[in-house]
């Protein structure tokens, strides 16, 4: 995209008035979406952005341009006044730049298959023909499509020259069903780093036909009930929930604003002995994967959380220095026109000794949640709530009949104390996680477990 | 401008019927303090170009951020591959008007950086507080936008409008016996004036300042008043079934409802896009249509929803000169300057009668609630209300219910409107509310 040699004499001009620390961002994303709506394919989407995202910080102090124009002349300009903007007497060596390329090992599958633009539109044209075959109480159905190809070169001030190439899938299927003056939707998705080949292994046919049996269901389900009450996650349900009570909150660049209920608990008990929480971007094909951060760091497995003890936080450059702790790989951005931020690549609760079945078992009355949906989190109090779309009504230690519209409501801390049984079986979701303003593509997961009581908030 | 008439002609000599192009352009200022002190400092420039190729009854897009030639001749090519897998669409393109506005911002770019910079420490300072209960507040940050927008057609049309606006916004915790307690104010608008009016520290500081000691409710029905930032909130899941698109496909709660009561006949909602002066304000939509101002509901009653050119075709409506549209997207439905009309009721008034009732001031998880169902249960937290008084907080709940109840079940409508960003609305008093608690 941009010669060596100008990234360099960008990367010369940007420290050349004493910063601590400086880097180049140059990235660019081709994107392709396709939307089948209302029986047509009424969406197709192309494009791609390029450009280059400058930072310098100044003892803390970040200043930060991107622009378009990739040309010599424009990449000065904006990395001397990025420069200019402060003096300081930091004296950094004169770093010596050796390209290191990404590993291919973490994508779903390292040969390529990009598939062609047919073959795209004709799933979506025959999993719309399926769908509607048969359609039961099926009104309206959405299909899309998107992949995305990313390229990145990052380059900083010490010493870190990378490449990565992030292609990643993704598929999403909406139902909306309606019976008598009952209406419901259902959802699911699919999605990897990784290209079409990855979409081609996955069996779309009955990720359809489950939305249609979420659907009809639900449209059969009855009110959730409100009050507190024991709750069980199923593995299956996916890991919202760990996302939300405790990953937020150990994203360092919150916890040193001192705005985390986890801060300045390194080494205290912040959890049941029986939960062990792990960030890993090095999870082949997962959706948060990838060979580096955005800030060249290399991914890895980081244990936040071991049997109940609070281990360390994810970290991104600028957070580490100032926590001093070492840098996890979780400098993540949107794009080139973004500031990194510490964030979430892949986050789950391991599992644990228990029996799924013993734990269903365990429960008179409670709420059994086999799907989440969305959630939110106020990292400062440790408040979250998040969305059931799929969840059943436990009688005498037995499934019984499904609810809707639910919501689990709860304090962070308070609830992966209180988990006092972690099933041996496990399940992943994904999403794209919002913070600050940027998207980023992420998974969760976790076991079967049980929270004792939990605040239920339904309809009924 | 002639290399746009050039990809146009391009674009034509190559077989399409129709081509649109459509330039964002804008230059960013955001500036983030800490302890008095510049802590992010960001400065951009950008531009994105959307290639909209019309051939037969079939449209597609494709974008790009570079404008020379050879590029916009890419992206023409690129959208004739890809129109071939579409299905036939009614598509309409404006024609024959061309229009030159500025939205005048000037006070913005003129308003020095030493000011903007005094005014965030002040509201810095405002929300550490002072005494026993100091907050630590989180960032304080400013930011600007000037913008510029093109739209360009084979059909004639040539419109550019240019403006700005600016932004503050504020997030701070209280701690008190290990807990904390968060507070967060912002304000958006084309109008630096009143941005520096804003006091948006202290508003920040009380939020968080209020919700000291707060614990949990009983499970129940409530009369519960709503400040106008959860009002919006709620708007803006409503406005989902104001959206002709979802009308059409049948993903509305206003389907086959016009001309129907919907809600209480208390409540008047308006889209003004010609609004001068509001941040929501355009002189034309992204399908170059002039803005109007369009009554959705009048006393409760469904007068119609918002259109762009195609979905009102395909549903025999005129265009309400909604169309909604990024550099990267086809043109879809949205609102411009949304709002709830405000009321008689003063709030003194409203709480005076109120007991064993609740004050919502936040509300948590709203990404969550079911636009097409109305269906909602989310997080709340505020203030309990005993005889009329205010006597400390709560949060930990869920209000639950359908979105058209909540919004039937009014008793009053305050006189307090308020717009931080392109939505406004008053206080509401609202019955039955239902809350799960202990």
């Amino acid at each position: 995209m941009i010669e060596k040699i100008i990234l360099e004499k960008t990367m010369e001009k940007l420290i050349s008035k004493g910063c601590e620390f400086a880097d180049i961002y140059l990235e660019s994303k081709s994107t392709l979406g396709l939307v089948l709506d209302n029986n047509k394919i009424e969406r197709i989407t192309r494009g791609c952005r390029l450009g280059a995202g400058l930072r310098v910080i100044y003892d803390g102090r970040t200043y930060f341009a991107f622009t378009e124009d990739l040309s010599e002349k424009a990449l000065f300009k904006i990395a001397s006044d990025l420069a200019n903007k402060e003096n300081g007497n930091n004296i950094l060596k004169e770093p010596v730049f050796n390209l290191i390329d990404g590993l291919t090992d973490y994508r779903y599958s390292s040969s390529i298959e990009k598939g062609s633009l047919k073959e795209k539109a004709n799933l979506l044209l025959h999993l719309n023909e399926l769908a509607w075959k048969d359609k039961g109480s099926l009104t309206q159905l959405t299909l899309s499509y998107g992949d995305v190809d990313q390229e990145v070169y990052i380059m900083n001030s010490n010493g870190v020259y990378v490449h990565d190439i992030r292609p990643r899938s993704k598929a999403i299927i909406q139902g909306v069903f309606q019976k008598d003056n009952q209406v419901q939707s259902a959802y699911d998705v699919v999605g990897a780093l990784g290209d079409y080949g990855f979409i081609k292994t996955r069996n779309m046919d009955e990720l359809v036909l489950g939305v249609k049996i979420k659907g009809e269901n639900l449209l059969k389900a009855k009110e959730a009930p409100s009050g507190t009450m024991p709750v069980i996650i199923s593995g299956e349900a996916g890991g919202t929930m760990v996302h939300e009570a405790c990953g937020h909150g150990l994203e360092a660049d919150i916890v040193k604003k001192g705005m985390s209920v986890y801060g300045n608990k390194i080494g205290n008990k912040v959890a049941s002995d029986l939960i062990t929480v792990v960030d890993d971007g090095t999870i082949k094909g997962r959706y948060g994967s990838s060979s580096f951060d955005d800030e060249g760091t290399q991914t890895k497995e980081n244990i936040l959380i071991e049997n109940g003890i609070l281990k360390r936080y994810m970290s991104d450059l600028e957070s580490a220095k100032e926590l001093k702790i070492a840098p996890s790989g979780n400098g993540r951005r949107e794009g080139y026109h973004a500031i990194p931020i510490t964030r979430m690549t892949n986050t789950y609760i391991r599992r644990g000794a228990s029996n799924k079945d013993d734990i269903v078992a365990s429960v008179n009355n409670g709420l059994f949640v086999k799907h989440m949906g969305g959630g939110q989190v106020n990292t400062a109090t440790g408040d979250f709530v998040f969305e059931v779309s799929e969840g059943y009504l436990i009688k005498n230690g037995k499934i019984e009949e499904q609810v809707r519209g639910a919501t689990l409501i709860g304090n962070g801390p308070e609830v992966l104390n209180k988990i006092d049984m972690v099933a041996n079986d496990f399940g992943y979701s994904l999403g794209t996680c919002g913070k600050d303003g940027q998207g980023a593509p992420v998974a969760d997961g976790q076991p079967t477990l049980r929270i004792p009581s939990l605040v239920v908030g339904g309809t009924n | 401008m002639k290399n746009l008439s050039d990809a146009i002609d391009y674009g034509l000599s190559k077989g399409c019927n129709d081509i649109e192009i459509y330039i964002e352009k804008s230059d960013d200022l955001s500036i983030e303090i800490r302890a008095g002190k510049i802590d992010k400092y960001q400065e951009s420039k950008s531009q994105g170009i959307g290639v909209r190729v019309i051939k037969g009854n079939k449209q597609s897009l494709v974008y790009g951020t570079s404008d020379n030639t050879p590029d916009l001749q890419k992206s023409i090519n690129d959208a004739i591959e890809i129109i071939e897998f579409m299905d036939e669409d009614d598509i309409i393109l404006n024609g024959n008007e061309e229009f030159q506005g500025n939205i005048d911002s000037s006070k913005i770019l003129e308003t020095k950086f030493e000011d903007k910079i005094e005014y965030l420490i002040d509201q810095e300072k405002n929300g550490i507080g002072e005494g026993d209960n100091k907050a630590l507040v989180e960032s304080t940050s400013y930011e600007e936008n000037k913008y510029s927008k093109l739209i360009i057609n084979s059909k004639g049309l040539l419109k550019q409008e240019t403006g700005a606006y600016c932004g503050s916004s504020i997030s701070l915790a209280i701690n008190k016996g290990g807990i904390n307690e968060t507070g967060y104010a912002y304000y958006y608008t084309r109008d630096m004036d009143k941005l520096l009016k804003q006091r948006l520290g202290i508003e920040a500081y009380e939020k968080a300042y209020e919700m000291i000691g707060a614990g949990i409710v009983n499970s129940k029905k409530y009369v519960a008043l709503f400040t106008p930032d959860v009002i919006v909130d709620l708007l803006r899941l409503l406005s989902y079934s104001f959206n002709g698109e979802n009308i059409y496909k049948g993903k509305s709660l206003f389907k086959d409802k016009l001309g129907e009561k919907v809600v209480s006949d208390k409540i008047n909602i308006v889209d003004n896009g010609i609004e001068k002066g509001a941040l929501g304000f355009s002189y034309f939509d992204g399908e170059g249509i002039n803005t109007v101002e369009n009554r959705i509901i009048d006393k409760g009653v469904f007068l119609g929803g918002l259109y762009n050119l195609s979905i009102a075709k395909k549903t025999g409506l005129k265009t309400t000169g909604n169309a909604s549209r990024s550099y990267a997207s086809l043109p879809s439905v949205g609102y411009h300057n949304l709002y709830i009309e405000n009321g008689q009721t003063k709030i003194d008034d409203m709480l005076k009668d109120l007991n064993d009732g609740i004050l919502i001031k936040e509300l948590m998880g709203l990404h969550m609630a079911n636009p097409i169902t109305g269906d909602f249960s989310l997080g709340a937290s505020g203030l309990k209300v005993n005889n009329g008084k205010l006597s400390g907080g709560f949060r930990g709940v869920t209000i639950s219910g359908n979105i058209l109840d909540i919004f039937s079940n009014i008793l009053a409508v305050g006189n307090d409107f308020q717009r931080r960003t392109s939505v406004g609305a008053p206080s509401l008093l609202i019955q039955d509310v239902i809350v799960s608690g202990s």
